[in-house]
Order: C-alpha cells, then structure tokens, then sequence
C-alpha cells in the first residue's frame, strides 16, 4: 500500500493526494493488522502481522 | 487548547505553539488535531503574525496519536467514523501547507507517527541532537501513507530514502536526518530557535 501510495502521489497535488491516503488509511484501519498492533503494544511484544 | 500552548511574541512576530502533554510525549488527541488545523488556518490571516515555530515540551516533540485515546477509540468504529477522522488529519497537514506564514519546527526528542508528518509539513526543520523521526505507520498495521507522508517525503529527501523511511517505519536517528536533508544543522537544544527566528 505504502509503494502503490508512492507511485501515486509521485503525480498527484497536494491535496489530492490527502483525499487518497484518508480513504486508504481509513480502510486499513479496519484491518485486523491494526488491531493487533494495538494488542501487542498494551502487552509489550513485537505484533504478529497476517 | 488543553494540549498545546500558543504564544505569540509581539516584538518578534513570532508565534510559538508548543505541543503541552509532556507525560503522554505531546501525544494527539482527537481535540488536538482539530485545535492544531484550527490555528494554522487563522495564523493563515493573523495580523501580526510574520513566522510559526511548532515545539514540544518535555522530552518529545510529538509521539503521534494518542495509543488510547486515538488507537484505541479507533478501533470498531465503522468506515465513515475513521474517514472523518483520517480527513481531519490531513485536513491540518492542509491547513499547515496553506498556510502563508513560514513555519518552523523545532524537534526534540522522539519525532513518530503524526508527529513526524507534521514535522515533514514544516517549511524548515530544525533538530536538536535527541531528535529521532520515525514514520512508523507500518509498524501498527497501516499504510506508510498517512497524512501526506507518501507526497511530503519523497519531495524533502528524494523517492528512494522516502520509499526506505515509509516502508520500514524505523527511526531516523538526528545525524541522519540532517545528512539526507531532512532537517537543518544539529543544534544542541531546540529553545534557542524562537532567537533565531526574530529575524524571520
């Protein structure tokens, strides 16, 4: 996602690019990987991502 | 504005908003996002007003989202509820870029998440020697592209370093980051930039 992003961006506007990331981001941050991450911080260990 | 100070020096014309919340590392609240956007957009226009440094207090400039009050208010909240906030963040990296008073951040200690974006919205970065910036969004299970970082970084060190510093999340240690161009010459201690700039 970070590469596609990137690539992107490399010809998009500033604010373009911002109306992009918000509806990426906020579709990720359904994911269960950012659950996870948020699990694995509360109990101190590196977070198992799928 | 619980969580951040602002000043403003009527002899330099220097606006000084110092992130306040220095036993959280100047974590960001919801309010905090919403307050800071709000300030950049009046500052746009405020008259008296001819510079902004954005700082820290304590011992970070900003550790990113709050870890429960952001993270975890975030989680099983529907589509709709994280796009509204995920377009309030960028709106303030917007308001930031609008702006057209030059801003300057004066970096100190840990530099993560959206505070490295808004560090990267800066128009000049000025690092003490504890400063670390660290995009780590991928390191919570998000994209790297987050508020503008995927736009604001490959145009402030280049496509490979951004690709490098986004995908990896890791953190750029101060001696890096001024030798990429991320930030401006080393200085001991970030206080002393309100000095500098009086001439600004």
């Amino acid at each position: 996602m970070t590469k596609q992003a990137l690539e992107a961006e490399a010809s998009l506007d500033l604010e373009t690019a911002l109306a992009y990331e918000a509806e990426v981001q906020a579709r990720l941050m359904q994911d269960s990987n950012f659950r996870e991450a948020h699990i694995a911080f509360r109990a101190k260990r590196e977070p198992k991502f799928t | 504005m619980s969580s951040f100070l602002y000043e403003l020096n009527a002899n330099t014309s220097v606006a000084t908003i110092t992130l306040n919340r220095p036993e959280r590392l100047n974590a960001l609240m919801f309010e905090t996002y919403k307050d800071l956007r709000d300030t950049f957009v009046r500052l746009d226009t405020e008259p008296g007003v001819r510079a902004i440094v954005i700082t820290g207090a304590g011992r970070a400039f900003c550790s990113g989202g709050d870890v429960e009050d952001i993270i975890g208010a975030l989680l099983g909240r529907d589509l709709e509820a994280l796009h509204d906030f995920t377009r309030l963040t960028c709106d303030l990296i917007l308001a930031m870029r609008r702006c057209r008073q030059p801003i300057v951040g004066a970096l100190n200690g840990t530099v993560a998440g959206a505070g490295a974006v808004i560090a990267a919205a800066c128009d000049i970065r000025i690092a003490a020697e504890s400063a670390k910036i660290a995009f780590l969004f991928t390191k919570v299970g998000l994209s790297g592209a987050d508020m503008g970082a995927a736009w604001l970084l490959p145009r402030l060190v280049g496509a490979g370093l951004a690709a490098e510093i986004l995908l990896t999340g890791d953190f750029v240690e101060a001696k890096r980051a001024y030798e990429i161009g991320l930030k401006r010459a080393p200085s001991p201690s970030s206080w002393r930039v309100g000095r500098r700039w009086r001439s600004a």
